[in-house]
């Protein structure tokens, strides 16, 4: 075993440990409940507690806490304590005993919906801390969390990342709950399951798990619930976090899940058997399991024509392969193989490269640092100055490169279709690993020319064809080859002819649409 | 991570065992031969004066020629090391000049250097200069600035142009190398004025030319041949009574079809053409009304009897003066009758008493808008 996963277990182990600390019974008494919550009320000033009287004759004290902010002032108001302090009947207690209280407050006085009996401290500051009200009551033990948050959330609108000019428009947004009925909204499915999980021991994160009950696999809903149930970390702030720690390989630079900010797109995964993960802060969904295919699809594929969407994927197929390779065969073709380059071209490019003082692999080293620092800069400032940045880079630098004699027009428009092709590549998670395998595919080349190049996409491919998403080989349908779903890979076929999931994706429905169905 | 590492380690060290950045010489640091003209060494005994054409990289608008002579070619290159700091880019010559001379001793010692090569595309056009080709482009460079483009030119747009041999390394070599066929090479020249133009072609036997035709004889030559796409200008005259009722030009296209028949040890050759045109003009002012169909009969009839008259003479020529089959008919007889005649198919009697029919059939479909 690896040093750093031993490391890893011993932490999580620590963790586990620290998380059941406090799990100590309710007193009944008020007083002493209101005793055991003053350290925490002590340290935090947006923590409220107020005490007050349920309606009676005596009055039962009672004592409500919750979070300044998150929990809806006008619901905690007319909802809760309006209800318990003119409408809650005191005196049932005392022919029917103080416990009868919990179950009279939640079948009569509340009309909140979700509202939780609980018994231990700890629950109570999960509760707290969670955003819930938590009501306590003189006299008994348990107490009753209420659901009444209200955070202040972004709307609806159309994805920043995954834009498409013709479907729907509606993107992801930070709230679980939204983003889960903006899906329940499209799939109105019976068998749809939502589970619940928190996951993140500080940070308390909500994720939930969506799947198609008689579509998906089980086994792969299994590997992942365990694998959810089993992080023990302190802080999980969204699904990048959530998919680094349930993939099975750490090394590699290609994204073992897709993300997607599209709730169309992530039910159209669900349909292919697919499992979707939904993490509270996280605009996004993780698609379970993934595969490589996947990441050079956009929604709108499905959208367009078939002939359109088989163009368009091409270009994306070119895009890749430009994005990793094009400065790499710059450098293999100029400084080791120019007799592969046709005569008129490579005239042109020797004159073009008669000033320059660099040898060419240090020429498209030097442009591949500028880029990389150009990208950078446009994305870290604000959108009008990251333009601004991103043309002057592009065009006076270039320009004064050039003039300076620092570099060949050919390396400036090399560099300029490698980034545009970067940036054709439809994921963004699968651009980033592109530009880092593109590094390495310039090293190689540097040192093995046409050879090193060639060495390079051998071992870039035996690399995606050991990985695995989730169980699942993640080139397929191409290694190991699945004819069926050529269908849907670089050439799709018309939605009418796809009678059948795809067979890459284990799933216990293998028909899409039956004859019988129409 | 110690495996993968490891692994890694392992890659590395036989990726570095097997190449190396060592070989690494950026393009501005080469000089890239676009033509080479091979010539019979003025100042020696033996040996062989080799002219080269290179782009002037750092002027971007001229050309310039370096000579160097030497015992062979790789000596040539050997002598060039010393005088010259840039690396030779053989990969890249669009075209190899042979001086008259040298073609007449056999051009086999003078292409095997190209053909080890693997570097060296097989698709380099060969050309046979009359006279000496380093006279050749040193006059032909001083008008054109673009001579290393100019030139290979010629022979990628043939089909566009006119009836002459365009001959590749790899064509050469596989004439030179197979049983019955031998090349045919086109011929160029250089005038006083630095124009050049294509002169001809050169007939060769097996690796050693033997004689050149004129530009008269190429077309019918070309066209006998069979060669791939062969099509071109050809002008017509049309005579009735001894008196010329019209003439002039059409562009044609020619299919060749062969079938062999054997008499004992005679073999008998039928050579069929078939030729289509679109007529480009004429000049009988009296029978400019192009729908009297009869018109474009004459014309048809004038052109295959022309073609047939110089194909005839070309072939008897063949049989009589060169006998060696430059038309590449002899692979029919092959194909029927290798094991018998394999042997004898280069000896000169084969060719000489061989019976070559021709027949050539002419049809102009379209003459123009009134069609």
């Amino acid at each position: 075993m690896f040093p750093f996963t031993r490391k890893r277990k011993i932490q999580t182990e620590a963790i586990k440990a620290d998380m059941g600390a406090d799990d100590v019974k309710l007193p009944s008494r008020l007083e002493e409940k209101i005793d055991l919550l003053k350290p925490c009320l002590a340290k935090n000033d947006d923590i409220v507690g107020r005490p007050f009287y349920l309606k009676g004759d005596p009055g039962l004290k009672a004592y409500v806490v919750h979070l300044e902010g998150i929990v809806d002032n006008i619901s905690l108001q007319q909802d809760i304590l309006r209800s318990l302090m003119f409408y809650a009947r005191g005196e049932d207690c005392k022919e029917k005993g103080l416990e009868y209280i919990v179950d009279h407050i939640y079948r009569n006085c509340l009309t909140v919906t979700q509202i939780q009996k609980i018994g231990n401290f700890s629950e109570v500051i999960r509760a707290v801390f969670d955003g819930f009200v938590v009501l306590f009551f003189d006299g008994i033990s348990a107490a009753l969390s209420i659901d009444i948050r209200k955070v202040d959330r972004r709307n609806v609108e159309e994805p920043v990342l995954e834009r498409a000019l013709r479907g729907s428009k509606e993107g992801f947004v930070e709230n679980i709950v939204v983003n889960t009925a903006l899906i329940r909204r499209r799939l109105k499915d019976p068998n749809l399951v939502v589970k619940k999980f928190t996951v993140g021991k500080r940070t308390r994160t909500d994720v939930s798990l969506l799947y198609v009950e008689d579509i998906a696999d089980p086994e792969i809903v299994r590997n992942v619930s365990e694998k959810l149930d089993n992080i023990y970390m302190d802080g999980i702030l969204g699904t990048s976090y959530l998919e680094q720690l349930i993939e099975d390989h750490h090394y590699t630079p290609f994204p073992q899940f897709k993300t997607t900010e599209r709730p169309d797109k992530a039910v159209m995964e669900l349909l292919e058997g697919k499992i979707i993960v939904l993490a509270d802060g996280s605009p996004d969904a993780l698609i379970i399991p993934s595969l490589f295919v996947s990441f050079l699809q956009a929604s709108e594929d499905y959208v367009e024509r078939p002939i359109i969407s088989f163009y368009h994927r091409f270009y994306r197929y070119l895009a890749f392969f430009l994005a990793v390779s094009l400065p790499a065969l710059y450098i293999a073709l100029l400084s080791f193989n120019p007799e592969l380059v046709p005569v008129q071209l490579l005239i042109s490019l020797a004159q073009g490269r008669d000033k320059v003082p660099f040898p060419v692999v240090l020429e498209v080293i030097i442009q591949e640092i500028i880029i990389q620092l150009v990208i950078e800069t446009g994305l870290r400032l604000p959108t009008p100055m990251g333009q601004t940045v991103g043309v002057v880079a592009g065009i006076v630098l270039g320009q004064a490169a050039i003039a300076a004699g620092l570099a060949s027009p050919a390396i400036i428009i090399i560099v300029a279709i490698t980034t545009i092709s970067t940036f054709a590549i439809p994921n963004s998670t699968m651009v980033l690993a592109s530009r880092l395998v593109r590094v390495f595919m310039i090293l190689m080349a540097a040192a093995f020319g046409m050879f090193g190049f060639s060495i390079g996409w051998f071992l870039l491919l035996v690399h995606l064809i050991s990985l695995e998403s989730m169980g699942v080989p993640y080139m397929a349908p191409y290694a190991p080859m699945r004819y069926p779903d050529f269908k849907d890979a670089v050439y799709r076929t018309f939605i009418s002819q796809m009678l059948k999931r795809p067979v890459s994706i284990p799933v216990q429905d293998k028909v899409r649409k039956r004859r019988e169905d129409g | 991570m110690g495996k993968l590492l490891k692994v890694g380690l392992f890659i590395l060290f036989c990726l570095s065992s097997l190449a190396g950045c060592f070989d690494a010489e950026d393009i501005e640091n080469f000089n890239i031969p676009l033509i080479a003209a091979y010539d019979v060494a003025e100042n020696r005994e033996e040996g062989v004066d080799v002219t080269v054409l290179y782009p002037n990289v750092a002027q971007r608008n001229r050309e310039f020629v370096e000579k160097i002579s030497g015992k062979a070619i790789g000596d040539t290159r050997a002598g060039r090391g010393t005088r010259y700091p840039s690396t030779l880019l053989l990969g890249d010559i669009q075209v190899a000049l042979y001086g008259k001379d040298l073609a007449c001793q056999g051009l086999g010692p003078y292409i095997d250097n190209y053909v080890r090569d693997p570097r060296i595309k097989k698709s380099l056009f060969m050309v046979v200069v009359e006279g000496r080709g380093d006279q050749f482009l040193e006059r032909a460079h001083k008008i054109n600035p673009y001579l290393g483009f100019e030139i290979p030119g010629l022979f990628t747009s043939k089909k566009k142009n006119q009836f002459y041999a365009v001959t590749t390394l790899h064509d050469f070599f596989h004439a030179v190398n197979t049983a019955g066929k031998n090349p045919v090479v086109c011929t160029m020249e250089v005038l006083p004025n630095g124009q050049y133009r294509v002169s001809g072609t050169a007939i060769f036997k097996k690796d050693r030319m033997i004689d050149v035709v004129g530009m008269d004889e190429t077309i019918p030559l070309i066209l006998l041949r069979g060669e791939e796409g062969c099509c071109g200008f050809i002008p017509f005259v049309v005579k009735k009574d001894g008196k010329v009722i019209d003439k002039g030009t059409v562009e044609i296209n020619s299919k060749r079809k062969v079938r062999v028949q054997r008499e004992g040890e005679k073999f008998i050759f039928y050579i069929k053409l078939k030729i289509t045109g679109r007529l480009v003009e004429h000049y009988a002012t009296n029978r400019l009304i192009l729908e009297d169909k009869n018109c474009i009969k004459d014309i048809e009839k004038a052109l295959a009897g022309q073609i047939k008259k110089e194909g005839v003479k070309l072939i008897h020529r063949m049989q009589d003066e060169w006998r060696v089959d430059c038309l590449d008919i002899t692979k029919y007889a092959l194909a029927k009758w290798r094991k018998e005649i394999k042997d004898v198919v280069e000896e000169e009697t084969f060719v000489k008493n061989a019976d070559i029919r021709l027949e050539v059939e002419v049809d102009i479909p379209f003459w123009g808008a009134k069609n």
